[in-house]
């Protein structure tokens, strides 16, 4: 079995960032979440990531403050970042680290898809002591046919 | 399909050939790629391109050389080329060249870009007899048939 491919969404809207969680989740990805660019980097801080999804424009620590923090860390260690973006992205960045920008509102499948592009190309190194299992694994799925007592 | 402009992506970076053809396959376009200038040159070989996606930062200088082999070739190809290119490459000047996209890539633009540009050049009337399916078909087909899953 391949290493975990562990992906990382960056988003201060919630809407986006549980439909980009769910959708990845049940593509069978282990997913983390991120409200602002502060709890992102503590997030790749005590986790190896394959893929980070990228919001621009948040509060405490906005997407360029995550993009220049990734660009310190070593190669192997660091997420590929898909960066969504609300219009024209008025800064250069490092093709690096970025792979591609893709504007709001996305077509979900194709993101699914260019996801999973990313993570099957891209390694990276062994998970970090301490990394807690992906927030992904706590989710249950309800069971069909009727609610849960 | 028959019908279908045929795009060609020669890049050699695995991950983002397969993000290309990723995108690309999400539209309306038959898709080939190849890792090198070389694997590139033997595919328009066989069949004709509307097309072609070419990473300017190709090592040793192959993406200028796969230009002018191009040129050599098919000297009245209609296949409209765009470069693909990191801020920091010299530009590719080629009178080949048709467009120039920097990296990263805006997905959205490209898709719309390559969707427009392949649809200015008709695809052949007649089937190319050489051209195998296009890797895009390939992939489709193992879709529907529940062969291929990625992750």
């Amino acid at each position: 079995m391949g290493r975990e491919k562990r992906i990382l969404v960056i988003d201060d809207d919630e809407a986006i960032r549980m439909l980009l969680f769910t959708v990845l989740r049940r593509r069978g990805f282990a997913v983390d979440r991120a409200r602002n660019g502060a709890e992102a980097i503590e997030a790749m801080q005590r986790c190896c990531y394959t893929v980070a999804l990228v919001d621009l424009m948040m509060p405490v620590k906005n997407g360029w403050d995550v993009l220049e923090w990734m660009a310190t860390q070593p190669k192997n260690e660091r997420p590929l970042a898909i960066v969504l973006t609300a219009g024209t992205a008025t800064r250069p960045m490092s093709p690096d680290v970025v792979a591609g920008t893709i504007r709001k509102p996305f077509d979900v499948e194709l993101l699914l898809d260019i996801v999973a592009a990313c993570a099957d190309g891209h390694e990276v190194g062994q998970q970090r002591n301490g990394c807690p299992p992906p927030q992904s694994n706590e989710v249950r799925e309800r069971p069909r046919g009727g609610d849960v007592n | 399909m028959a019908n279908e402009s045929r795009v060609l992506i020669v890049e050699d970076n695995d991950v983002l050939r397969v993000m290309l053809f990723t995108i690309l396959r999400h539209q309306p376009l038959a898709v080939d790629t190849a890792t090198t200038a070389t694997e590139a040159m033997e595919r328009t070989m066989t069949c004709d391109y509307a097309l072609i996606l070419l990473d300017a930062d190709l090592p040793d200088g192959e993406a200028a050389e796969f230009l002018n082999r191009f040129d050599m070739e098919h000297p009245e190809a209609p296949t409209f080329i765009v470069a693909v290119r990191s801020g920091e490459s010299q530009p590719l000047l080629h009178a080949r060249v048709g467009a120039v996209l920097n990296k990263p890539l805006e997905i959205d633009t490209l898709a719309e870009l390559v969707r427009e540009c392949a649809a200015v050049v008709p695809p052949p009337e007649e089937p190319q007899v050489q051209c195998p399916p296009a890797e895009s078909e390939i992939r489709a087909r193992m879709d529907r048939s529940g062969s291929f899953y990625s992750n």
